[in-house]
């Protein structure tokens, strides 16, 4: 088995596993690991506000991702910033749409 | 006893609130110390920021004093940018303190403000400008009332 297969599998496993949401992208669900911690934004006395991100298999990654709509669990979003690695995983901050 | 440096706050605030306000009321902050809460699409803080007097003054007579009072605009969007989202909000917070430079006679004149903007996006697009007013107005000399 080659690394590149033996990390495939591992991401799955761990999508398996700690997925918490399912993303429709192009109308296709994939499995997701989605976060949205409280963050300020550093703008004056600064704003509440929460900052979006899911972790997915950088296959399912449109080669352009920013600008991409999707949606998780109904709510709409649009990819903000990938964040590609070489895990084999990419996380993508998200905004609201 | 209010300084007047506290009146003049009071009466940025209450022309900005006088109907129809320029966000609704509670999102009108007086030197509010935290972040501006999330829910709130627009908000307005108020503070009063320096009193500068006149140097020279004679004993007794009255001072002259140039106070930064500072306004800041929050806007928040989901469909366009915090530069866009801030904007309408700018316009109305201007314009209502444009409309009466004297606060009702309280000071000599609140001037035009110094603007300053910075812009941010975490979920949302976050729009924010500072408008930096420096009010003349006068004391007497042994009190800090107007």
């Amino acid at each position: 088995m080659t690394f590149l297969n033996a990390q495939s599998r591992l991401n799955r496993s761990v999508l398996k596993h700690l997925s918490n949401a399912s993303v429709k992208i192009d109308g296709i669900d994939h499995l997701a690991i989605f976060k949205r911690p409280f963050q300020v934004i550093h703008v004056g006395l600064g704003v509440a506000d929460s900052r979006p991100s899911i972790t997915v298999d950088a296959s399912i990654v449109p080669n352009a991702p920013e600008g991409v709509p999707l949606s998780i669990d109904g709510v709409s979003y649009v990819v903000a910033e990938p964040q590609p690695g070489d895990t084999g995983m990419t996380v993508l901050f998200l905004e609201y749409a | 006893m209010a300084t007047v440096f506290s009146v003049i706050t009071d009466a940025f605030e209450a022309a900005l609130l006088a109907a129809p306000a320029v966000v609704p009321a509670e999102a009108i902050f007086r030197a509010r110390e935290r972040a501006v809460p999330g829910a709130m699409n627009q908000a307005v803080n108020i503070q009063w920021a320096l009193g500068d007097p006149e140097p020279g003054a004679i004993h007794g007579a009255p001072v002259d004093w140039k106070t930064t009072v500072v306004v800041e605009c929050y806007a928040c969007s989901t469909n366009e940018s915090g530069e866009r989202a801030v904007d309408p909000l700018l316009e109305r917070v201007y314009e209502r303190l444009a409309a009466d430079t004297t606060l009702g006679g309280l000071v000599d004149d609140v001037g035009v403000p110094r603007l300053a903007a910075e812009f941010g996006a975490e979920g949302k697009k976050t729009g924010w400008v500072q408008m930096t007013y420096l009010v003349m107005h006068q004391t007497s000399n042994l009190k800090l009332s107007s």
